[in-house]
């Protein structure tokens, strides 16, 4: 063996024990430890004849900003708690890059989150982590507490492939604790859109009052309806925030009607033009917004109310 | 897709495509230096109006001609991963005209979540689009030319995107997105890649932003004639640096700065503000968490007055210089508060 080879060798080995470490810490010491092994798992997975432009880095909620800008305060405002980056770049041609972040954001619904209000419809979806796609030759993942994105350059099939080599490595280095996000139980599966999930940590539906809300789309015969369910600490706080949405509606809309259906009790917003339908259960708030026919409104949130999956 | 916008600025094509005849004998240089002197001009063209309400105040853009509502609503964080309907349609009925947006390779999703409301008002708005042209050198080294024609291309190619996700082929303005390097703001390569899109009918106007080094940034766009707008990080007390999340150091004073943003308004670039209170909010808005940071540069009529901390560093900016300001909303209340202070900044000062 050349002494080249040994020490690919002595590399290799090295790689794998701080796998094994990175992989012991996330049993032992919590997500973050093995949050800061990730540049060595990172540099690893360079791709066959290209290098790692300057070295690979990290960030905190403290600087995230100088790397990705304004854009900090979306990651932050999901709690996150390290990016990994690293730039790659061709050995010959070095204006060629493809860039990689691992966003850990703590926790599966958190990283959901990025990756739910990230998600571009209709991409061509991918066999890796919880849910991935690939748009052009860049690739957006999700594994347990990870979001990974991985940006080209260039949109080659030759980008493509390299892109997808790399995005496989990376998710099969990252642990996912299996742990579920409650939303993407708890709201019906019926006529749910495909990849219209979302969960929003603030300013859902661009209400101040609206946290740890998620969205679906449902289709109902040719329309689609958008449903949110959103939990509160408390039953005293959802009501607080039905109070809220009332005065919103108020505000910003032509008025609101109070409805009972069976058991169910509802607020119906008449916002011009469309309308919102929210009731109250338990700590829960949840409804329909943006629906332009009215008794198509009242009928999906009672049925939302209804088949809440709840345990 | 949107047909072409019939109101959009003017532009002599007849002249342009003189010029493009003699830059195809003579090469892509003379593009840019024949475009520069002959069609270029910094006196204000005929004021461009569009979606003006009582609501709102109005100032025109350098030599853009348009008359921008003084508050931009900030598309790119507030539509990241959602629609926002209502907000942008309250934000419009308020007399926004002005939606800044950026490349989905920034902010993911916001440019196709600004495509329905376009939709429905892309004659009535201003609407710009943003794009890194990504060069890695430190701010004061030259690019090559090879990075150069690489940025080039993946600007152009960005500008692209953009329009597709917007749904539109035609945008008011494309932005140099956070440039800190001079050399970069004066390369032809990239202002030759604008001028061939425009041609295009792709989009009319040449800006960039910029939130580090952004007095040398602005005084060398000032220096070469191409751009019609800036968007510069500034604050009450000064430059705003995102490589520090603070102030930049040393820097002058709003009040001391403005004899450079005269140039810049005599160069006719329409000067709009960003990242003008983010140094008050708090840490996890990326702010430093002090309200109170610019109060020491207030008179005693702002100071008194029932703004926010907030709405105070909005009005003072637009009381000095700059033309209107960019802000991020991603909710009504914000939108309200932004929208007051905006629309009344002229009250509190004499």
């Amino acid at each position: 063996m050349t002494s080249a080879g040994i020490l690919q060798r002595i590399l290799r080995l090295k790689l794998l024990a701080l796998k094994v470490i990175a992989v012991m810490s996330i049993g032992t010491n919590g997500q973050i430890i093995a949050s800061q092994s990730l540049p060595v798992m990172v540099a690893g997975s360079t791709p066959k004849g290209w290098q790692i432009f300057d070295e690979v880095k990290q960030f905190t909620p403290k600087n995230l900003y100088e790397q990705i800008n304004g854009r900090a305060a979306f990651f932050l405002a999901y709690d996150m708690i390290r990016m990994t980056y690293v730039r790659f770049v061709n050995s010959d041609e070095t204006t060629q890059f493809i860039n990689l972040s691992i966003y850990d954001m703590g926790t599966p619904t958190n990283a959901f989150g990025v990756f739910s209000a990230e998600r571009s419809q209709g991409e061509s979806s991918l066999d890796l982590g919880r849910s991935g796609y690939r748009a052009d030759a860049n690739y957006f993942i999700w594994k347990g507490q990870y979001y990974i994105r991985i940006i080209s350059a260039e949109t080659t099939e030759e980008f493509q492939r390299i892109g997808k080599d790399l995005a496989r490595k990376v998710t099969d280095f990252l642990m996912d604790s299996g742990e579920q996000v409650w939303g993407l139980t708890a709201l019906p599966l019926t006529d749910r859109m495909p990849e219209s999930f979302q969960y929003f940590k603030v300013d859902a539906m661009g209400l101040d009052f609206m946290r740890n809300t998620y969205t679906a789309t449902y289709r109902k015969g040719n329309t689609l309806v958008t449903a949110f369910l959103s939990q509160q600490d408390s039953a005293e706080s959802a009501r607080t925030t039905m109070v809220q949405y009332a005065k919103y509606a108020k505000k910003y809309g032509k008025g609101i009607d109070r409805l009972k259906a069976g058991e169910v009790e509802l607020v119906s917003c008449d916002m011009g033009g469309t309308y919102d339908v929210v009731y109250q259960k338990g700590c829960l708030i949840g409804g329909v917004t943006y629906v332009e026919d009215r008794s198509l409104a009242n009928r999906v949130a009672i049925e939302m109310w209804e088949k809440l999956r709840l345990e | 897709m949107m047909k072409k916008n019939n109101n959009r600025d003017s532009f002599d094509r007849r002249e342009f495509f003189k010029i493009v005849a003699s830059a195809a004998i003579s090469g892509p240089i003379f593009l840019s230096t024949a475009y520069s002197k002959t069609t270029e001009s910094t006196q204000p063209k005929e004021p461009i109006h569009r979606n003006e309400q009582p609501t709102m105040t109005y100032r025109k853009l350098g030599r853009t001609g348009f008359l921008s509502s003084r508050l931009v609503f900030g598309c790119g964080a507030a539509l990241t991963g959602r629609g926002a309907m209502r907000l942008l349609q309250r934000a419009f009925e308020a007399g926004i005209n002005h939606f800044d947006v950026g490349s989905d390779i920034y902010y993911k999703g916001s440019e196709r979540n600004l495509a329905p409301f376009l939709k429905n008002h892309r004659d009535q708005v201003w609407v710009v689009s943003k794009a890194p042209a990504i060069v890695y050198t430190k701010s004061g080294d030259s690019i090559t030319l090879e990075q150069a024609k690489s940025a080039a291309k993946y600007w152009t190619g960005l500008m692209d995107a953009s329009l597709k996700d917007l749904q539109t082929e035609y945008v008011d303005a494309y932005y140099l997105m956070a440039v800190e390097n001079p050399s970069l703001v004066r390369s032809e390569e990239v202002y030759n890649a604008f001028l061939k899109a425009k041609t295009a009918g792709k989009v009319g106007h040449f800006g960039l932003s910029t939130h580090k080094n952004a007095q040398k940034v602005l005084e060398t766009a000032i220096e070469t004639g191409w751009y019609d707008l800036a968007m510069i990080g500034v604050t009450p007390a000064g430059w705003y640096d995102w490589s520090t999340k603070s102030l930049a150091q040393d820097t002058s004073t709003l009040i001391e700065l403005q004899g450079l943003l005269k140039r810049a308004t005599e160069a006719g670039i329409g000067l709009i503000g960003m990242k003008t209170v983010r140094y008050l909010a708090p840490f996890w808005s990326l702010g430093k968490g002090d309200p109170s940071a610019f109060d020491k540069l207030y008179g005693e009529k702002l100071k008194s007055s029932s703004f926010s901390p907030f709405q105070r560093g909005y009005a003072y900016v637009l009381q000095h210089g700059i033309d209107v300001v960019n802000a991020d909303m991603q909710n009504f209340k914000h939108l309200e508060e932004n929208i007051i202070a905006t629309a009344t900044a002229d009250r509190y000062f004499s």
